[in-house]
């Protein structure tokens, strides 16, 4: 199950800035704050945060701003809910939340002949026949491109790092 | 030449001369077994530290001094030492403080600090030196005496400032609480604080001579040199304390290979 940290930077990622990288938190905010009646929601400080994992609760509110100005899918930042491109064509299209309605209780011979179908449909029509799961990173690294880069190692690498060093330890950088 | 030195003077530089030599061995040690940019830097403070005290013992300063017929070469040799034990330590802290990105960038600020630093004493120094000038605060009515010190000192100072609090806030974060590193991060913390005082007992007496409303000189001559001695030594126990869990395991690791090799 993907975490909720991780969710955001696939979310950060899929939507970098016009320097073509994930946009800055206090942008993240400021988008936030732009949305109506959000003008003192989405602080820099609980958002950076939620990016570094020191969170992992946020509220509705927060999720609800966060897939507004990322234009995801809200449930996709909830535990569980990981197929980000189910949940959009849930979101976007009320006749495939009723063709998934109608797939309710149908043996499983029934479905896999359904995608099969599907697949040379799409192949017809010069789509993609397969549509595979969209990879998302499961513990994106603070050094990745999805979170701003640290000047300073955190209080608690540091120690280690000294500890570590001065205990004659090959120290993890 | 050191005029003022007395006999306890020697037997306390040599001492800590045969110390700092046996404590830079053990960072060397320390440093191959862990080689990265802190332990190297502690190595090469220990190193940098043990040879301007070398050059402090009065009978080596004498030495220097005839052996090149240049005046107060030993004190510049000293100062440069302490100068670059300042850095080296600076450069310890701030590889454990900094992330690798920015790791170089940082060094090299400190690194330009020190040169600049050098830079601005020595030219004072070949200046000042004369037969019979000695760069001690006994001799602070000579203002290039004053420039010399002060430059030094206003250096210790700042870096002194910068250890106690990157010191401080690493002892802070380390778990648990009683380890031995905490320990030793908290001495640092106390060896840089007492670094401080030294400073501004120092360079307050000089400031204090210019404005000219200095304190007793002999109470100025009893509680610098107490202080810079605390602090070394408070220094020297907290960066090699950690050191301590080093050797319990090598004794473990050489009695496991004695038990495999019956």
């Amino acid at each position: 199950m993907l975490t909720f940290t991780a969710k955001l930077a696939h979310l950060l990622k899929r939507r970098p800035g016009p320097d073509g990288k994930p946009i800055s938190t206090r942008a993240l905010s400021e988008a936030i704050r732009s949305l109506p009646g959000h003008a003192r929601g989405g602080s820099v400080q609980s958002l950076a945060n939620l990016r570094k994992g020191e969170d992992t609760n946020p509220t509705l509110t927060t999720v609800e701003q966060l897939a507004t100005v990322l234009d995801a899918p809200a449930p996709f930042l909830l535990p569980g809910w990981d197929d980000i491109q189910a949940l959009t064509v849930i979101q976007h299209s009320p006749r495939a939340r009723d063709v998934l309605r109608h797939l309710d209780g149908l043996p499983l011979d029934d479905l896999d002949a359904l995608v099969q179908h599907l697949q040379e449909r799409r192949e017809q029509l010069g789509l993609a026949p397969a549509v595979p799961l969209e990879e998302i990173e499961t513990d994106p690294s603070p050094e990745s491109d999805t979170a701003p880069r640290r000047r300073k190692r955190t209080m608690k690498q540091a120690a280690r790092y000294a500890a570590d060093s001065l205990e004659g330890r090959k120290p993890a950088q | 030449m050191n005029s003022t030195a007395t006999p306890l003077d020697g037997a306390i530089f040599g001492s800590v001369t045969a110390l700092g030599a046996i404590v830079t061995a053990l960072c060397y040690y320390r440093a191959r077994r862990a080689p990265n940019v802190t332990n190297r830097a502690i190595t090469f403070a220990f190193g940098v530290c043990t040879v301007g005290v070398f050059f402090a013992i009065p009978a080596i300063a004498e030495a220097t001094e005839d052996l090149t017929g240049v005046d107060n070469l030993a004190k510049l040799l000293a100062h440069i030492c302490a100068v670059l034990w300042c850095l080296s330590l600076q450069i310890c802290m701030v590889d454990i403080a900094y992330s690798t990105d920015y790791l170089r960038r940082a060094i090299y600020q400190r690194i330009v600090l020190a040169v600049a630093v050098l830079a601005a004493m020595v030219p004072v120094w070949i200046s000042a030196t004369k037969p019979g000038v000695e760069f001690i605060t006994a001799q602070a009515d000579n203002a290039q005496v004053r420039v010399y010190l002060l430059l030094y000192l206003g250096y210790t100072f700042i870096t002194s400032c910068e250890l106690a609090f990157m010191c401080a806030k690493t002892a802070r974060g380390i778990y648990p609480p009683l380890s031995g590193v905490v320990l030793g991060f908290s001495f640092s913390t106390v060896a840089a604080i007492l670094g401080v005082a030294y400073t501004i007992s120092r360079g307050g007496y000089l400031i204090a001579y210019t404005m000219g409303s200095a304190w007793d000189l002999k109470l100025e001559e009893k509680v610098s040199p107490a202080l810079a001695g605390l602090s070394i030594a408070f220094l020297f126990v907290g960066l090699t304390m950690p050191a301590i869990r080093m050797l319990k395991e090598i004794r473990g690791e050489k009695r496991q290979k004695q038990q495999q090799s019956v």
